[in-house]
């Protein structure tokens, strides 16, 4: 599922390159779904998202002479958070952003394609799914976000949060049942208002 | 085998909820929550829901970063690698002039301004005292004699032009002639 292949992109420079160029080239190819998915579902806002990303690419071609190819997916993944965490702190509503998200950012990014009947109800779940994820608190959202949809391992999430590797397993199982308490709360609220 | 500890809490179920779903629960304490959701429908519906959450999770979209980002980022960057190159292009250029060009232009200048004095500026002179005593004596000479021309040359033109050219036909034409002063020189 997160297979980058999955999202080809056509060479993107015509021109000779030098080897640095196309090191850098082949690294942007290799994560940048990952570093734009990441910073998606942090921010719920596609712009942002897109913002976050050329930054977090850019510091990669700043310190490409110093990067270790086999640590640079944790790398990169601090460096996102870290933007996205700086990108909420600069809007300077950090609750503001997590109630706009992620109607009119989140889901038009992730492609709203009209659903047959009988997925509109899976699909409605999962905007409240990403409704309530975009809601939990730091660092509960980057773990679920890391673990759960980009599929990582922990001890890559451990890398990358900087944080021990039961600590993460912990963060995990209490955002995890964070997650069922606002969904629960959600779904009833739904259910009451209908009912009303 | 142990009991666990306050199996009938609710507590006790949510926090194994998810570990249960893992299949990460010791065997005593998952058969103990087994019992409970057999028991209770609100833990069956909290399971069905926490699984839910799980599946939801791990097919929630993976979204493609789009094209314009990338594109934009690579052209920055080679933006940023033109100007890093017209940067070291600059600092050599900078270093050669402070290290060859700027000393050559300094010699160049002050060969060409002792030069142009060499070639175009006057040998200095020789004074002699004699020969500035004598001619300064000459001009004053000179002067003099100009000078003593001057007041003849002046004394005549008055008697010669003014008395008898403007004095004398004046007092003709007046009727009025002084006494003539008979005695000529």
């Amino acid at each position: 599922m997160h297979d980058d292949e999955q999202h080809p992109t056509p060479r993107l420079v015509s021109f000779s390159l030098d080897p640095a160029q196309r090191r850098f080239e082949r690294l942007v190819h290799q994560y940048q779904h990952r570093i734009y998915g990441f910073a998606l579902y942090f921010l719920g806002r596609q712009m942002q998202a897109e913002d976050v990303t050329q930054e977090v690419l850019l510091k990669l071609w700043e310190r490409l002479d110093q990067v270790d190819e086999e640590r640079l997916l944790g790398w990169l993944l601090r460096v996102t958070r870290n933007a996205c965490v700086d990108k909420v702190r600069k809007n300077k509503s950090y609750r503001k952003v997590v109630a706009q998200a992620p109607e009119d950012g989140l889901n038009d990014a992730l492609g709203d394609d009209p659903t047959p009947e009988a997925e509109a109800e899976a699909a409605d779940f999962q905007q409240h799914l990403t409704r309530a994820l975009t809601r939990l608190a730091e660092p509960y959202r980057s773990i679920v976000i890391l673990r759960e949809v980009q599929d990582m391992k922990y001890e890559e999430i451990s890398g990358a949060m900087d944080l021990p590797l039961n600590t993460v397993k912990v963060y995990l199982h209490r955002a995890r049942k964070m997650l069922r308490s606002a969904l629960h709360a959600e779904l009833h609220g739904e259910l009451d208002r209908e009912l009303a | 085998m142990n009991t666990p500890a306050w199996p009938n809490n609710n507590d006790w179920m949510d926090d194994r909820l998810e570990a249960y779903l893992d299949d990460a629960l010791p065997a005593d304490e998952r058969r103990v929550f087994e019992q409970r959701l057999q028991e209770e429908d609100e833990w069956s519906n909290e399971l069905a829901l926490a699984r839910q959450i799980q599946d939801g999770l791990h097919t929630l979209p993976f979204p493609s970063c789009p094209p314009a980002v990338t594109q934009a980022v690579l052209a920055e960057v080679q933006h940023r690698r033109r100007m890093s190159f017209m940067t070291r292009v600059r600092a050599w250029l900078d270093a050669q002039f402070h290290s060859f060009w700027q000393p050559a232009l300094a010699m160049s200048v002050l060969v060409l301004v002792v030069g142009s004095a060499v070639l175009f500026g006057r040998p200095p002179q020789q004074s002699n005292s004699a020969e500035v005593e004598q001619a300064l004596a000459e001009v004053r000479w000179t002067l003099a004699l100009l000078t003593e021309m001057g007041r003849e040359t002046g004394t005549a033109v008055r008697s010669d032009v003014i008395e008898k050219r403007i004095v004398t036909p004046m007092q003709d034409a007046l009727g009025f002639a002084p006494p003539r002063d008979t005695d000529t020189d």
